[in-house]
């Protein structure tokens, strides 16, 4: 077994080790400046390194070439051949993320003896996690769209470069981007959208509950027609199915429930036939 | 902090589907975290002259006209009207 040595960074204090601790044990009970603790921790954390005999990389190289790379493929593979990828797939993540743990310590990376190894282990289930649940939303999504007769062309998910790229799907012309939640919105505050459309998740506050929406540019809802409402993102689920116009960065931004999109381009794909 | 509370912490957490934080708590922490990365707020003024932008000269950015330059970077600010 080679030697094994874990460096966190100094910024990453006790506080931060411990909402750690506290968001694999009960996220439920986290509050919001501990949240902030936790998203700080694990940046953070993508900088701590681990030496493996010589070697010495990064938590985040760690993840990308090690883990990413063990598991991503053939869990891709068995999420595309799934009858109910977010039901099947969860149970498909799961196994994943405890194999995961199980070879972490048959290498000695996740040790009593190392210290601060818990660290690594949750770093890479933490990142796992959300890598299986985006493709999870991603591949239910384009299933629904297979089975609404929708035509479309999509990246190909069995291929690594193809997962990277800036669109993942393009619908009569227009790119198209599937996300597990709107957090892109807040990066786009920084780099500019760059898709036409994108299919994504809105949290109904009320109803305490997810439900798949489409954001779309005004020009790309132009081509599907119909009325908007004036709402914010925070209102636009309660206006529902009424399509809703929100002003994002200065731009109007057009926001619909999914199964109106889906009905909108069904329509528009007929018509054109 | 024992391994065997991180290994009943992981399991728990990988057999849980539950989502764990509301998306408004989500972003509201997000933009504190942005507010306390700038660490440093630089003011400028400037009016609108003939249409464009003219910052007036700072002590702490180099400006021109409707110029800022910063580090390696030109930023050049124009003034929509807002149609």
């Amino acid at each position: 077994m080679p030697n094994i040595q874990i460096t966190l960074p100094v910024s990453l204090t006790a506080p931060h080790l411990n909402t750690v601790l506290k968001y694999f044990e009960r996220a439920n009970r986290i509050s919001p400046p501990e949240w902030k603790l936790v998203f700080e921790a694990f940046d953070l954390l993508g900088r701590a390194t681990v030496k493996i005999g010589r070697r010495r990389i990064t938590f985040r190289q760690f993840y990308e070439r090690e883990v990413e790379r063990r598991y991503a493929d053939d869990f891709l593979n068995d999420l595309l051949a799934t009858d109910v990828p977010e039901a099947e797939g969860e149970t498909l993540q799961q196994k994943v993320a405890f194999n995961l743990l199980t070879w972490l310590e048959q290498d000695g990376l996740y040790h009593s003896e190392v210290a601060d190894s818990e660290y690594l282990a949750a770093y890479c289930l933490y990142w796992w996690t959300s890598f299986a649940r985006g493709y999870r939303f991603e591949v239910a999504i384009l299933r629904e769209l297979q089975t609404a007769g929708i035509v479309f062309t999509a990246h190909d998910l069995r291929i690594r470069a193809e997962r990277f790229s800036p669109y993942d799907l393009v619908i009569d012309r227009r790119l198209g981007d599937i996300k597990h939640t709107t957090y892109f919105l807040h990066t786009a505050r920084a780099l500019p959208l760059q898709c036409d459309f994108y299919i994504t998740r809105l949290y109904h506050a009320r109803r305490r509950r997810y439900q798949p929406i489409v954001i779309l540019t005004e020009e790309t809802w132009r081509e599907l027609n119909g009325a908007v409402t004036t709402a914010t993102l925070e209102t636009a689920a309660e206006i529902f199915p009424a399509p809703a116009q929100i002003v994002f960065q200065g731009k109007n931004l057009i926001v619909v429930t999914f199964d109106l999109w889906k009905e909108r381009v069904k329509r528009r794909q007929q018509k054109e036939t | 902090m024992s391994k065997k509370r991180f290994d009943k912490a992981f399991a728990k957490f990988i057999r849980s589907s539950e989502e764990k934080i509301t998306p408004k708590t989500f972003f509201q922490v997000l933009d504190e975290i942005e507010r306390e990365r700038a660490q440093k707020t630089i003011e400028l003024q400037a009016r609108i002259v003939e249409g464009q932008l003219q910052f007036a000269p700072s002590p702490e950015l180099s400006v021109r006209g409707n110029e800022i330059w910063l580090g390696q970077q030109r930023i050049v600010v124009h003034v929509s009207s807002g149609d």
